[in-house]
């Protein structure tokens, strides 16, 4: 789960002698901005209720799933105490009203290490937006690459859909693009309109078609073309 | 009959290759859904004189959700309503 609204995507940047006037301190880089010399900055907001609601969404999550029942929050709390630190101390304030689930948190860098070296020890994970953008992409390559990887984005009443990956223009016309993040982030959007169960005939007829390594898409090692995976989709998918 | 309403966008470059034959394949299984497909990018300059226009975003708001296809930037405008404008 990512924040998708807000930290250092609010698009608020500009130059460093802009912020001369404030007279900001670092007491990193025991400078004062305006004596840091020529260079960019970038705002990061947290904010109280854009943290609690994708926080909570995490939980709610957690709730619904069947298995490890845990919610892992993650960001910088220890070099931003303040920002990241926000987001973790709401995630401890939201815990309370879930005292099912588990909760646990690590700094980044830790978090993705644990990611890489032990994926199994995890179950929902939520952070801030920029790391969020950076490890979906870390745990679709964990998974097999983009490829593979479904996204959904969640507001208060609605939802959109689509594949975590992009445009692939190297490929075009040559029918060999892996439709199974698309799939799959139509299995959510099908989850999301609370049709379920013809989610699950799609999702199953995906593995079924893996496990039969007939029809196994180029960038996961096979030689199986867009269509023909659409076609032996279709047939499993139909005849049951 | 329908209870739903998706608007699809089918993205650029590879991207229709997938969205045209999963939404083709949600068809087949007869959900109870309509698929509607608004214009926007250089499409919708040209034949509304707007990259992303009001009937576009009409269709998004009466959606109960949104299909994108992903973009190298002609469906940008959209994304950035579904993202922040709604």
């Amino acid at each position: 789960m990512r924040e998708n609204l807000e930290d250092l995507y609010l698009g608020l940047e500009g130059d460093l002698e802009d912020l001369s006037a404030l007279n900001l301190y670092s007491r990193h880089a025991r400078a004062n901005v305006k004596d840091l010399g020529p260079g960019r900055y970038a705002i990061k907001a947290i904010t109280e209720a854009g943290s609690e609601r994708v926080i909570r969404f995490a939980f709610e999550l957690a709730r619904k799933r069947e298995k490890q029942r845990k919610v892992t929050l993650t960001s910088k709390y220890n070099m931003l105490a303040k920002a990241d630190g926000y987001f973790r101390d709401i995630g401890f304030e939201v815990a309370k009203d879930y005292p099912d689930i588990a909760f646990e948190t690590f700094i980044v860098d830790d978090f993705l290490c644990r990611m890489i070296s032990r994926p199994e020890a995890l179950d929902v994970v939520v952070m801030p937006n920029l790391y969020g953008d950076i490890m979906s992409d870390g745990a679709a390559g964990l998974i097999g690459g983009l490829g593979l990887a479904p996204s959904g984005c969640y507001g208060d009443a609605y939802a959109y859909f689509e594949s975590a990956h992009g445009t692939a223009p190297d490929i075009q016309g040559q029918n060999i693009i892996n439709p199974t993040a698309t799939l799959l982030s139509a299995c959510m959007m099908l989850d999301y309109l609370g049709l379920g169960d013809q989610a699950k005939r799609i999702d199953q007829g995906i593995s079924q078609l893996y496990a039969a390594l007939q029809w196994i898409p180029k960038d996961q090692g096979g030689t199986a073309s867009t269509e023909q995976i659409f076609k032996a989709l279709e047939d499993i998918i139909m005849t049951h | 009959m329908s209870q739903f309403n998706v608007a699809v966008f089918l993205g650029d470059d590879a991207s229709p290759e997938v969205m045209k034959p999963t939404v083709a394949l949600l068809e087949r299984m007869q959900l109870p859904i309509d698929f509607v497909y608004p214009t926007v990018g250089s499409v919708a300059l040209e034949s509304e004189g707007s990259r992303f226009p009001e009937a576009s975003k009409n269709q998004v708001d009466r959606a109960d959700a949104t299909f994108f296809g992903s973009t190298s930037g002609d469906s940008t405008e959209a994304l950035f309503y579904l993202r922040w404008g709604k």
